[in-house]
């Protein structure tokens, strides 16, 4: 399976899924956290990768989305942004009404 | 202003058109900077497509001495509401 593939497995697989440093229970970067934090205030399951662990997949998450830094944050197989964009739509309220977008 | 915020400017003005940018490095490290990138270009472009054309066109620096780059965008018109 190439890079590309498991990356569209893996977003396709789970409706919100995190690729970040670390993991949910002890991030390793602050923007990561960030994103945690705003995913469980929100009571949202995600899947997660931890890059730090998978250099292929740190590399072939940055391509995919063109996308330069980690955390980057995936909603229904679309990219929808890093730290900056998901807690701005969090406090825009764009975040919940798309993740609740599906849910109804 | 560090020679890395400076060389950020640079970069951002070359690739975003007609823009007004501002980079600072509030803790003074050299790697942690924030972004303020206000452009007429932004018009219907979605907010992460915004920041996208400025964060690849930082792709090389990411890989070098930039470690986070705290970014805001605006159009002209978003910025002014901002302001008031």
């Amino acid at each position: 399976m190439t890079i590309v593939e498991r990356i569209e497995n893996d977003i396709n697989s789970n409706r919100v899924m995190l690729y970040m440093k670390g993991i949910p229970a002890a991030p390793m970067c602050g923007f990561s956290d960030t994103v945690v934090k705003i995913l469980q205030q929100l009571g949202v399951e995600f899947g997660s990768a931890n890059v730090l662990e998978d250099t292929e997949l740190r590399e072939g998450i940055k391509n995919f989305s063109d996308w330069p830094t980690i955390p980057q944050l995936y909603v229904d197989g679309n990219f929808i942004g890093g730290c900056d964009i998901v807690v701005e739509m969090y406090q825009s309220g764009e975040l919940q009404s798309l993740l609740q977008a599906r849910d109804a | 202003m560090s020679d890395l915020t400076k060389q950020v400017e640079e970069i951002i003005l070359g690739a975003v058109p007609n823009a007004q940018v501002m980079v600072r490095d509030p803790l003074n490290d050299g790697t942690h900077l924030e972004a303020t990138v206000i452009s007429e270009s932004f018009v219907g472009m979605s907010l992460v497509n915004q920041h996208r054309q400025v964060m690849q066109s930082l792709k090389n620096a990411f890989s070098g001495d930039l470690h986070a780059l705290a970014l805001k965008t605006y159009t002209p018109e978003k910025w002014s509401n901002a302001q008031s």
